[in-house]
């Protein structure tokens, strides 16, 4: 499984490589090996490539603070089962979170839905989610069919409220 | 005018940092304190500092501390004998004062008539002049151009045209030599009438590149007044103030006597009685000129502290009680060199705009001769409510350098997590070449603004920047923790 931080306007993908005796993320396309230890009180201590980073951590939901060499930073984590319906809430128009397929279309246009109703399942990342409807009413428009490819921000589904 | 006066309880009409500072003072002095507060700080720690607390209320939450009448009817109420106003809010509002003299209630700073005196720009100004002291060249439009232009000449350029109703920079009009002079005055008299509806301009000599340098003073009402210093507060960013020190890199023992001395003058000439700021126009070539008094305790109040080893706040808190002050010019040296940092809630790198978002982690940095002065709590929410100013860095050393390996060593000690502030800044500031030689003036941010971007993040950084928020993400690692001990090792593993 991977896992998406947002650095900047930049995506970075993260995914355990092993765990057995050594840990190794792979970052973006490198494999780390990493030691890594960290306190109650935030502090934390990494080691990468022979090199120590000390750094100051603080969390609020999906936001990572870090202070890192004297320089502030925030990352924001994405859990790719938790994106879509994040992004759906309360929203007409569901948007894609990141790129990805569509595998299966669940409604037609003109069909009535109440909030929660699956509307399509996509794949992200080698994972499989269901887009909700955030809200009640009528399917308006689908922008996709099963098997086509979408980018981030992408219109899936819009729905009408009225 | 020396009556000895009673003062039991103290009113802080002010809130964050300064409110802090001030119930410091009071408490030390073993006196009672009130605080003012309004409901969006109702949970701040610093309210427990204070014996009592007043709420207030009002259309925005400034316009709550800006209510005079409410403010004063609360003193009236609660057998409060004295106000201590902080900086901003009313601190410079004559009304105010008049309201609680009315009142019988004391005010904690000057008389209100020595207030609007100073408070005028242009007033403060001739006053000064009239007394001898020193002021930028300038000359006043009476309507005859040709005459006006005649006089302009004589004070040489560059020279700046501004509109005597004006101010903050509009209607300011930098000229560089005679040409299209007479051009140049016509247009300047029809904007200052199309801005401020009032058609009268003055000229005045431009200073290229100034240091802006202020001297602290201090008045009691037995007719003593000392000074304790200068301060340099040339750093600044849109007219605000980031980085202070004293003593000024700028000044040598002779000419720091000589705007010390200026500045006790101009204080005794109105019978100063509180604490109060001269600032001056520091030009290239040495000449200083007047610029303004601020007649209160102002933001930067600390550095004098660390070197003069006075509590000023004190001072004015015994000066409102009729007593003499504590100090004598002989006794006032400076020890040191000390610097103060403006932490703010703001985004250096977006144009200074300012930032929100919740307080997760604060660590101020401690040790010797490092000061923190902050009403900021892990959990406060930073909003747009109030100014962005969050706290102040203030450190303490034997001399320039020393002073700011140390503002930077405390820097890098001080976390604040969860709000952008200009932290990283100001130690870019501090670090920078030009200001470790000293050449500070008010352009420095302007001029140097490519040199104090951040630098850029290297890839091994975003790797273990990346690696430890992935490490430090509770949903990451039970991911990784409910990973299946036969699939450990994830060359093949996928979900």
């Amino acid at each position: 499984m991977r896992y998406t931080f947002k650095l900047a306007d930049e995506m970075v993908e993260v995914a355990p490589r092993s765990l057995a005796n050594e840990l190794v993320l792979a970052i973006g396309d490198r494999d780390c090996k990493l030691v890594f230890d960290h306190d109650r009180s935030g502090a934390c201590q990494l080691s990468l490539d022979g090199r120590n980073y000390q750094s100051w951590v603080a969390r609020d939901g999906d936001d990572i603070f870090l202070k890192i060499e004297g320089r502030y930073f925030k990352v924001t984590a994405f859990d790719p089962r938790s994106l879509v319906t994040a992004a759906a809430e309360g929203e007409g128009s569901i948007r894609a979170p990141m790129p990805g397929v569509v595998v299966e279309v669940l409604v037609a246009e003109g069909d009535e839905v109440v909030a929660g109703d699956k509307l399509m399942t996509i794949e992200s990342m080698k994972l499989q989610s269901t887009v909700k409807a955030a809200r009640d009413g009528v399917v308006k428009r689908i922008s996709v069919t099963a098997g086509s490819e979408f980018n981030k921000d992408d219109v899936l589904v819009e729905i009408d409220g009225e | 005018m020396s009556a000895k006066r009673q003062i039991n309880k103290i009113l802080v009409a002010n809130r964050g940092e300064i409110a802090v500072r001030i119930l410091r003072s009071i408490k030390e002095m073993g006196l009672k304190s009130a605080l003012l507060f309004h409901r969006v700080e109702a949970d701040s720690p610093s309210l427990k500092m204070a014996d009592e607390i007043y709420e207030v209320t009002g259309d925005t939450p400034v316009a709550a501390f800006l209510d005079i009448e409410n403010i004063v009817k609360i003193c009236r109420e609660n057998d409060i004998d004295a106000v201590h106003p902080g900086y901003g809010f009313l601190a410079e509002n004559a009304k105010f004062v008049e309201a609680l003299d009315e009142a019988g209630i004391q005010f904690i700073g000057p008389r209100p008539e020595v207030m609007t005196l100073m408070g005028d720009k242009i007033g403060s100004r001739n006053f000064v002049q009239e007394r001898g002291f020193p002021v930028a060249p300038s000359v006043l439009d009476t309507g005859d151009a040709e005459q006006f232009i005649a006089r302009i000449m004589e004070i040489g350029f560059p020279l700046v045209i501004k509109a005597s109703a004006g101010g903050g920079g509009k209607g300011m009009q930098i000229v560089r030599d005679a040409n299209g002079l007479s051009d140049v005055v016509a247009t300047a008299k029809v904007e200052a009438q199309r801005y401020f509806g009032d058609p009268r301009i003055y000229a005045e000599r431009y200073i290229e590149n100034p240091r802006h340098i202020e001297v602290q003073v201090l008045g009691d009402q037995h007719g003593n007044c000392v000074h304790l210093w200068e301060r340099e507060c040339s750093i600044q960013r849109r007219f605000q103030k980031v980085i202070e020190e004293t003593p000024s890199p700028a000044l040598n023992q002779e000419q720091r006597q000589s705007i010390c001395d200026v500045a006790v003058g101009i204080a005794q000439s109105v019978n100063y009685t509180s604490a109060g700021t001269i600032e001056f126009i520091y030009a290239p070539d040495g000449e200083f000129y007047f610029l303004e008094m601020n007649t209160r305790i102002q933001v930067e109040h600390p550095i004098t502290e660390m070197v003069t080893g006075v509590d000023l706040v004190a001072e004015q808190i015994r000066v409102a009680m009729g007593e003499k002050l504590s100090v004598a010019q002989d006794d006032i040296v400076q020890r040191g060199h000390a610097i103060e940092c403006r932490i703010c809630a703001e985004i250096p790198d977006d144009d200074f705009a300012p930032s929100a978002g919740k307080v997760l982690m604060l660590r101020p940095p401690v040790g010797d001769g490092v000061r923190f002065d902050s009403a900021c709590y892990e959990g406060q929410k930073v909003g747009t409510a109030f100014d962005s100013m969050i706290a102040k860095l203030v450190v303490h050393a034997e001399d320039r350098d020393a002073a700011i390996a140390k503002c930077l060593v405390a820097l890098d000690e001080f976390v604040l997590l969860g709000v952008e502030t200009n932290a990283d800044y100001v130690a870019r500031i501090l670090r920078h070449q030009a200001f470790g030689e000293g050449k500070t003036d008010t352009g420095f941010i302007r001029h140097h603004a490519d040199d104090l971007l951040p630098l850029a993040v290297s890839e091994e950084l975003k790797t273990a920047l990346v690696a430890t928020a992935a490490l430090s993400d509770r949903q990451f690692v039970a991911m990784m923790d409910a990973i299946p001990s036969p699939y450990r090792l994830m060359k093949e593993w996928r979900n």
